[in-house]
């Protein structure tokens, strides 16, 4: 996980801000891709100038004056460290040995080892641990052999094995930035006088509004006037300098416009993103809901059909998964099951024709979903995407799509694009009862129009709940550890409570199954160990004992549950009660206060909840 | 944004025997007055210009001597009284877009900057309002969709459930502001504009203070205090060498600190002040310049306002002192309270205090300004 950006600009000044400034801005809007060290190479009358270091954009950026840095032509870099450690040498841009060529990197570059070993017994000389510095002197070394830069790089890339989006300065080709994709994502920006490479849209969002969104094995370069993209047709990993075969890409039918406003990508009146998306909620759902129908219409149309369902997904994606798991087996009658993406392939020999396999991933590029999905797709299986983002990956790569309308999520703990998720599975779930008639038609338009209340009701829990959680937020900073129990839908709600628990407050929470939680996970309850009840509605009288049974070895209880349950307050130290909805329809809304009470607890442990340790929003290595 | 209006004409009837009728925003919290540290807020976030509104102005010279030099600092004369005449008071300086803050409310520079990132985004007019479980002792802000304010009480008669407390910082604009000249009641003029145009909330989740009552001089002194991260002791303060100095805190010139004191931080001890032998200072207290504390005393997350002075032999806990008030040798305060079951509910850096705890504080008794307290006193918490 790292995040790339390239600014070519048609004259100096054209942004009315020195380049380095312009860098050092997208780079802020691509930090939830990785921020653990920062750089940037500029090409000026200097020549190239490159300055990187270990530490966050903020820090890094006034440190090595990114500020007073100008010319026409730059790339930046943050950094997620997988090869080498955070350190300033391994932060990108890297350099070949004649410091003519600069190149940052995303991804992982998997004969990096045997390159590295070729090149050094050609004379390189390696400064980093990195997996990337073997593309800067592979460059270098076809340009010895002959080569035009933009055609070495070509050559370069094509030896390359693994997954990368690179981006290439070259003093000898300047005002020309050098592109490649394979698996990690890259998005062109096209403005005006100015054009754009970079991770992702929201980086150059301020800038730019059209967008390409570059594909596996295209390479290409843009400067001030052209975009040129082309396929690499041969990969064949031969060391030679027979130029590599491609094949020009008309992509002016690719141009894509984005209608997001730039301050998406801004906190705007919130400390934090994790609480901005918190609120925004009720908004994603309500775009998601007017935007779905319509790609659900033919999904349910398939998947009415299925043997068998399975929706795979990782982390939050997957207890969406099991929420809409749950609702396919419990209103449409459908045999379906929730699976986690790693764990696919240990289920993938009884895939075939018959299933449709569902996998939902907010950023549609989370590596083990994908390796799950084209499994499941070489199998046979009828495969759906659910993600947030326009032509990622997993989109490409799927039978059929259904786009959450979120919006770009910039906080790692996912929140609103977890509601979005949920609503659509949900909706989806509805619309098949409905073909299938495995729910009472009365029923169906009950869920339907309570649905369409959502919205509201959801901004009515985060308002209600949020000043309680705040109070709570000091009782959380003794927490150690924390259980989170229920029951059906209260369950995978109660899971992803305990995940936002532990990645911004980094608080130990298991959640378990309310009834299972007697054979075992209550051997450690004693006196004040926090426990909290995710109570639905239906399933009052069941959970009531396992309350009781935690009660009694001294736990500290909390509830989210229904207005209206005065008979059983007294069971709780802490209550969240909140409207009452059909059980179907409730995780989206009761999943409002554990979401809060992770970022408060974080904020009051004093973490930045924006930017939990050793955790990235994309995950693309397994 | 350049501009900062901040309203500092309150005398605030709450506090008043601390303060003893001076205006709120002179109070003390660990050496700064809650003017200074709103100024210092500002410096960081890059403003350019602060205007006082004051019905006293004389009062705030020093300020603007002593900031004068680094920010461009006006005194206003506060015509009228309340919060909507010294708004008008300073109409002309508010229609360009500034930010305008209530002079007895205290956050972190964080928060400012929020507001200013929020204004900037939006171009709307934008207040400041903090998830507070209780809005009755500040105002009452409903939102809607997307944070767009749906109604302001100013003065809330009962808690309004979903409603966020205002957290006095507000940008507004030249519209909002003659809205305000035609109502009597800032509500009202807030009602009337959100009718038509939009005005935008952002949330603070982190600590804020809006000083009315003695005791929110010691939640004052809890955040504030608990930002301290290290041991600064001035050269010019004498520490006999058998004092015991723990965790962190602030030592300003000419501080004495007697044989066998202790001093266990987070805490502030102000120019001048004394420790006599044998004494204790506990965690969250800060002691203004000049406070006279005798020998053997144990003093526990208290506020002593400046040339306080606490006797020999004295248990001095949640207390605020006013400036100038005499404690006699072996007056014990909030007697019926124990230190560590205290210490023990604010384990981390609160972002709110335990109702439990504000509930004790809110009990625990205060000494006024220039008053005299009999030895031998015992005070318990008002029953």
């Amino acid at each position: 996980m790292c995040g790339i950006i390239g600014i070519v600009l048609r004259e100096r000044g054209l942004l009315l801000k020195p380049l380095g400034t312009a860098i050092k801005e997208c780079l802020k809007n691509l930090e939830y891709r990785g921020y653990d060290s920062v750089g940037f190479a500029i090409l000026s009358n200097d020549g190239l100038v490159i300055r990187k270091s270990k530490g966050k954009i903020d820090d890094v950026t006034s440190k090595l004056s990114f500020d007073e840095s100008d010319g026409v032509c730059g790339i930046g870099h943050t950094r997620w460290a997988t090869h080498g450690k955070p350190s300033d040498v391994n932060a990108h841009p890297h350099i070949d040995c004649s410091g003519r060529i600069a190149v940052v990197h995303n991804g992982v570059i998997e004969n990096y080892l045997e390159v590295r070993e070729v090149l050094v017994g050609r004379g390189h000389e390696f400064k980093s641990e990195t997996d990337t510095e073997v593309v800067a002197h592979l460059i270098e070394e076809y340009k010895k052999l002959g080569l035009k830069p933009y055609e070495a790089f070509k050559k370069a890339v094509s030896l390359l094995r693994g997954s990368y989006a690179l981006s290439v300065l070259d003093l000898d080709e300047p005002s020309k930035i050098f592109f490649a994709r394979n698996t990690s994502p890259l998005v062109i920006g096209i403005g005006e006088g100015v054009k754009f490479i970079s991770s992702d849209i929201p980086a150059f969002l301020d800038y730019s509004r059209d967008v390409i969104v570059v594909q596996d094995y295209e390479v290409g370069y843009i400067s001030r006037d052209v975009v040129v993209i082309e396929k690499l047709m041969d990969r064949n990993y031969e060391f030679d300098t027979n130029p590599p075969g491609t094949e020009l890409v008309d992509h002016s039918s690719r141009v894509r416009h984005i209608d997001w406003t730039p301050e998406m990508a801004r906190k705007g009146g919130y400390p934090h993103f994790m609480l901005k998306e918190i609120h925004e909620q009720p908004q994603a759902v309500t775009n998601t809901l007017i935007s779905v129908p319509e790609e659900l219409e033919e999904t349910t149309k398939l998947v009415s059909k299925a043997d068998r369902v399975l929706v795979v997904g990782s982390g939050t994606s997957y207890h969406a998964s099991l929420i809409g798991g749950l609702l396919l087996n419990d209103i449409a009658g459908i045999k379906a099951h929730a699976v986690i993406s790693s764990e696919m392939k240990w289920f993938i020999n009884s895939v075939d024709e018959g299933d449709v396999v569902i996998a939902v991933s907010q950023s549609g590029e989370t590596i083990d979903t994908l390796l799950a999905l084209r499994e499941a797709k070489r199998r046979g299986a009828l495969t759906i995407a659910l993600t947030n983002i326009i032509d990622s990956a997993l989109a490409r790569e799927s039978h059929l799509t259904i786009y959450t309308r979120a919006g770009p999520e910039i906080g790692v703990a996912a929140t609103k694009t977890f509601a979005a998720q949920v609503v659509t599975l949900t909706y989806m779930a509805i619309k098949l009862a409905e073909r299938l008639r495995t729910a009472p038609e009365g029923r169906v338009s009950d869920l339907k129009s309570w649905l369409r209340e959502l919205p509201n009701i959801m901004s009515a829990a985060i308002s209600i709940s949020e000043s309680k959680v705040r109070a709570l937020s000091g009782v959380t900073t003794i927490w150690r550890s924390i259980y989170y129990l229920g029951r059906g839908l209260g369950l995978p709600t109660s899971m992803e409570g305990a995940l936002k628990l532990k990645e911004v407050a980094y608080i130990h929470a298991e959640a378990y199954p309310a009834g299972e939680s007697k054979h075992g996970p209550i051997a450690l309850v004693d006196d004040g160990f926090p426990v909290a009840f995710t109570i639905l509605g239906g399933e009052v009288d069941l959970i009531l004992s396992n309350v009781e049974e935690m009660r009694a070895r001294g736990a500290w209880t909390l509830a989210v549950m229904p207005k209206g349950l005065e008979r059983i307050s007294r069971y709780f130290n802490y209550i969240f009660e909140l409207h009452h909805l059909p059980y179907e329809l409730t995780p989206a809304v009761y999943i409002i206060p554990y979401q809060l009470m992770a970022y408060y607890a974080a904020v009051a442990r004093g973490y930045d909840p924006d930017k939990p340790r050793n955790l990235a929003k994309t995950v693309t290595v397994v | 944004m350049e501009r900062a209006v901040i309203l500092v004409g309150g005398v605030g009837s709450g506090i008043r025997p601390i303060s003893g009728g001076m205006p709120k925003a002179l109070l003390k919290v660990a050496g700064k007055s809650v003017v200074e540290r709103i100024i210092e807020n500002l410096l960081i976030c890059g403003l350019k210009e602060v205007i006082l509104v004051s019905d006293q102005p004389t009062l705030f010279e020093d300020i603007t001597v002593k900031y004068g030099r680094i920010i461009d600092v006006q005194i206003v004369k506060q015509v009228g009284s309340g919060i909507r005449d010294a708004i008008l008071s300073a109409k002309d300086m508010i229609n360009k877009a500034s930010l305008l803050i209530y002079g007895d409310t205290l956050i972190p520079y964080d928060a400012y900057k929020m507001v200013i990132d929020a204004y900037i985004t939006y171009g709307k007019p934008t207040i400041m309002v903090v998830p507070e479980e209780d809005v009755k002792l500040y105002g009452a802000v409903m939102i809607g969709d997307e944070n767009r304010v749906s109604n302001f009480v100013e003065k809330p008669n009962t808690n309004i459930e979903g409603a966020y407390a205002y957290g006095g910082i507000a940008v507004l604009d030249e519209e909002l502001v003659e809205t305000l000249e035609e109502f009597s009641k800032v509500d009202e003029a807030i009602n009337k504009y959100i009718s038509k145009k939009v005005l935008k909330a952002a949330i603070w989740s982190g600590w804020w203070v809006d000083i009315g009552f003695p005791w929110d001089l010691l939640k004052a002194n809890y955040y504030i205090l608990n930002e301290l991260d290290s041991i600064k002791i001035s050269s010019k303060a004498s520490i006999a060498p058998t004092a015991i100095i723990r965790g962190p805190l602030i030592i300003e010139d000419d501080v004495v600190v007697d044989h066998y004191a202790v001093l266990e931080g987070p805490l502030f001890i102000g120019r001048g002040s004394e420790v006599n032998a044998y004494s204790l200072i506990g965690k969250y207290s800060s002691l203004e310049e000049m406070t006279y504390i005798d020998t053997h005393t144990e003093v526990f997350w208290s506020s002593t306002q400046p040339k306080a002075v606490v006797g020999r032999g004295s248990h001095i806990y949640l207390t605020v002192i006013g400036n100038e008030a005499v404690v006699e040798g072996g007056v014990m305060t909030a007697a019926d309270i124990r230190k560590d079951l205290i210490l023990k509910t604010v384990v981390g850096k609160k972002l709110t205090l335990s109702k439990e705890l504000l509930n004790i504080l809110e009990l625990s008794p205060f000494i006024e300004s220039r008053a005299r307290v009999k030895a031998g006193t015992v005070m318990r918490l008002k029953p």
